[in-house]
């Protein structure tokens, strides 16, 4: 038996933040139904056909079955019943990536009903959980058609309403990241529906497809996927307990029977981050933040330490914060989730999901120039470092206004936005109507930033005096002084946002985020500029450090280096146990 | 935003119920907020959650939307620019509506030209005109906004602020924010075209009524309790104080004891 002793490392886990680029133009395998002469009894034969060899291949497959993976799913199924997370979690984590890496890196895992079921008794419980792992593979790796689609929603309803049924067995437990990705997956999968059908329309090639959709207007549909989350969150009294938790009491005072279970403790706190991600989506921002109420980001609560979850809530919360011109707060949210990735960045190479965790923040410090293109802060230096490496022309075009800037904002802002979504099926009838909402939003987003163009040339011009009149700035920038003084009210009115100090995330104060302030005085303009004092003792500190780094480099030794390596050695170490484990068996 | 926007004290109990609970996604719930839409209007009240809340209701049910409503909605919140109010309300609504959109600047200025209104669905035309009128307060082009807005040319513009009572008043409430936040005097001149005024006597009952802290000196308007006002504008910003955290030095003190060991 696949029995092996796991060492594992929460921080060693990254998990995909749900944004795979999928591109399924395939032509999808329904057409085994002959639309031309289609009769039902034609039809009901073809199925049983289907049936039958369905059967017949799935006897075959299950006689082809890798001893390994056998005995994989067999010690998978072994571990849930015997409710051991520590050893679910190795199943989950590594054997079933190693697996995939072996066997099924391009082909999906053995059927869950007819060749898993069998294996383990037709164990509901595990057959659920694995068929979700069996899709989640699927739409990574390959490319899930309509029916994939169907099946895994059927599968997630299944799986919900064994959890959300209070006879089921109360002690199952899952391991939390495994619950992280249960929820992250479910909604990945429900605004890739929303893709996949709106381009199914706007081609509106698959009439056949097309018809379906509309038969099936309940399947992944917003209502649903929002009924799971709410229901978790109020199962679990979610939001109870992180009030409690706030006020420094016990939450389990308030949890109730069900939400002092962990399974609904980690699925509930998950949901909450869920709703955040799906009214983003939706382009609901305010709501998004509004659901994060309960949720203390300053403080680090157990749920930090799947890495995937707190990717996910900082993009969103930065992103929100953006779109209802928070630029500061998006700022702070998304300068903070990035150092903590590029300091646990050791870890994250060796990680299956290392690519979408490159992307996703790429797609972050896309975001965090846009906002400092439009609220200039000062950033963490070596955070400031990696957005000039990475977007420091465009953040440069973009700080330089004017109609030329507009297109960078365009393209940063198309690559680094969730993938928006409308809530309902789209018009069948009439595909014209149906409007990409990406486009929708990005058209709002452009009219504030349009609004905002003039800001960076009266910026540069202000900088240079302490006084000046409004007639002169009007003849330097070639505008009508009325104009001009609608500018600079402008801009003074953009250096006031309103920014987090405490309570919920929606709170905030009014505040001046500018170090150039103007005031008028009839047609005088008073300038003054804040000079904002350098931190000398960071500076000293860190070049302290870098100058005990050169002298170890000259005495060819380096005690921080010497340490990471020693880390490594266990690591590798570590895994060569356990493989050399696997291979005796 | 101030917690004082997310629940303003004029917010109905049964409004707070809807908005706290699940009920926000209950289609039956549309018509209490429609009527508290109605009721803002005539109360001069505001309820930007609420209004956000029945947007997104429409944004479900589809077939529930009442262009009426969505206009007056999107009026409502022309009344507390410069606040992103519009932005978000527009962000709900279908992406169809705003499909056609788009303004060009006049030559040698920088205050857009009237978006064309001239598509097939009302609508959407009627978006426009109001996301055109949001621009101009944005960019505090007061005088182009209260020209469009009393046009005899396109008299849709005052049809759809219409059932908001007090919109005038709301929108140069809203101006003297902008200029107390960045005046320290202004001219009448001023004043009369950016809140529309006809005659001095207007202006100097506003001045009055909603600006204490200001009075008229001759040709001016000069903030009261200014005596400096040969000083640069107030700045809120301080210099960051140089804190370090003892923390910071554990590298530095462990690498003198490093020294230390290395040596003896």
């Amino acid at each position: 038996m696949d029995n092996e002793q796991v060492a594992y490392d929460y921080d060693d886990f990254i998990q995909k933040t749900g944004d795979y680029d999928f591109e399924d133009d395939e032509p999808l395998a329904t057409d085994l139904i002959d639309h031309e002469g289609y009769d039902e009894e034609q039809l009901l034969q073809q199925q049983q056909l289907f049936q039958r060899q369905l059967q017949l291949q799935q006897q075959q497959a299950a006689a082809q079955l890798p001893d390994a993976v056998r005995n994989f799913i067999l010690y998978f199924h072994h571990c849930l019943k015997e409710n051991n997370v520590y050893d679910l979690h190795g199943c989950y984590e590594n054997s079933f990536n190693r697996l995939t890496e072996k066997f099924y890196k391009n082909t999906p895992w053995p059927d869950p009903h007819g060749v898993v079921a069998p294996l383990v008794n037709n164990d509901q419980p595990f057959v659920t959980l694995y068929t979700e792992l069996y899709y989640r593979h699927l739409y990574a790796k390959l490319q899930p058609n309509l029916e994939d689609r169907f099946a895994s929603y059927d599968n997630y309803c299944i799986w919900f309403n064994y959890i959300f049924d209070s006879s089921s067995p109360a002690e199952m437990e899952l391991p939390t990241n495994w619950a992280w990705d249960i929820i992250d997956e479910f909604i990945y999968q429900f605004n890739s529906f929303a893709l996949y059908r709106s381009r199914i329309v706007r081609k509106s090639h698959n009439e056949e497809e097309i018809q379906q959709l509309r038969e099936h207007p309940q399947t992944w549909s917003t209502y649903t996927v929002l009924n799971v989350l709410y229901s978790f969150i109020q199962k679990s009294r979610m939001n109870e307990q992180l009030e409690a938790i706030k006020e420094g009491r016990d939450p389990d005072e308030v949890a109730g029977e069900d939400g002092s279970r962990s399974l609904y403790k980690t699925f509930g706190y998950f949901s909450i981050i869920g709703l955040l991600r799906v009214h983003t989506l939706l382009g609901d921002f305010t709501l998004a933040l509004k659901t994060m109420e309960g949720i203390d980001l300053s403080k680090k609560s157990k749920y930090a330490r799947v890495a995937g979850a707190q990717f996910t809530t900082y993009y969103y919360v930065g992103f929100c914060y953006m779109m209802m011109r928070r630029y500061s707060d998006a700022i702070k949210a998304f300068s903070h989730i990035l150092l903590y990735i590029s300091r646990t960045k050791g870890f994250h190479n060796r990680s299956a999901q290392y690519d979408s965790v490159t992307k996703r923040s790429e797609q972050m410090y896309a975001l965090l120039a846009i906002c400092v293109a439009l609220c200039p802060t000062r950033l963490d230096d070596s955070i400031h470092t990696t957005l000039r490496e990475k977007n420091g022309e465009q953040l440069a075009r973009m700080q330089r206004g004017g109609e030329e800037s507009l297109p960078v904002f365009e393209e940063l802002f198309s690559f680094s936005c969730p993938k928006f979504m409308s809530h309902g099926p789209p018009d069948y009838d009439n595909p014209a109507n149906n409007v990409d909402p990406l486009q929708h939003h990005l058209k709002v987003f452009m009219m504030d930033v349009k609004k905002t163009m003039l800001v960076p040339t009266l910026r540069s011009y202000l900088k240079l005096y302490s006084t000046m009149n409004i007639e002169k700035l009007a003849t330097f920038l070639e505008m009508d002084p009325e104009e001009l003084r609608s500018a600079l009210v402008v801009f003074k009115q953009k250096s006031r946002q309103v920014r987090w100090t405490e309570g919920s995330l929606l709170d905030g104060e009014v505040v001046n985020v500018s170090d150039l302030d103007i005031s008028l005085e009839g047609d005088l303009i008073n300038i003054s500029e804040a000079k904002i004092g350098r931190k000398f003792g960071d500076w000293f500190l860190r070049n302290t450090a870098k100058y005990y780094a050169v002298q170890d480099t000259i005495l060819n030794k380096n005690p921080d280096k010497q340490e990471e390596k020693e880390h490594k050695d266990k690591r590798r170490e570590r895994r060569e146990k356990n493989a050399e484990k696997k291979g005796n068996k | 935003m101030p917690s004082s926007a997310l629940t303003p004290s004029s917010r109905p109990p049964e409004i707070e119920e809807i908005l706290t609970t699940l009920s926000r996604y209950n289609p039956e719930t549309t018509t209490v907020l429609q009527e508290y839409v109605a009721t803002q209007c005539a109360t001069g009240s505001y309820d930007l959650m609420a209004n956000l809340a029945l947007l997104k209701l429409y944004q479900f049910n589809p077939e529930l939307m009442r262009d009426e409503t969505v206009l007056n909605v999107l009026a409502k919140s022309l009344t507390v620019f410069p606040q992103p109010d519009f932005t978000l309300a527009l962000h709900l609504l279908p992406p169809s509506l705003l499909h056609q959109y788009s303004t060009a600047s006049a030559p040698s200025s920088t205050i857009p030209l009237p978006p064309k209104a001239d598509t097939d669905d009302q609508l959407s035309n009627s978006v426009h005109r109001l996301t055109y009128l949001n621009s101009l307060l944005e960019l505090e082009a007061f005088p182009a906004f209260w020209r469009i807005l009393s046009s005899d040319v396109d008299e849709e513009y005052a049809d759809l602020v219409a059932d908001v009572t007090g919109f005038e008043d709301a929108i140069r409430k809203g101006i003297s924010k902008g200029l107390i936040l960045s005046m320290r005097s202004f001219k009448i001149e001023t004043a009369l075209s950016w809140w529309n005024f006809t005659n001095r006597e207007a202006v100097e009952q506003w001045v009055e009524k909603e600006m204490p802290e200001w009075v008229i000196e001759g040709d001016n308007i000069v903030r009261k309790d200014d005596g400096d006002a040969t000083a640069a504008a107030t700045s809120t910003l301080q210099p960051v104080p140089g804190k370090i955290k003892f923390e910071q030095f554990s590298r530095v003190i462990r690498r003198v004891y490093e020294n230390e060991l290395l040596h003896h």
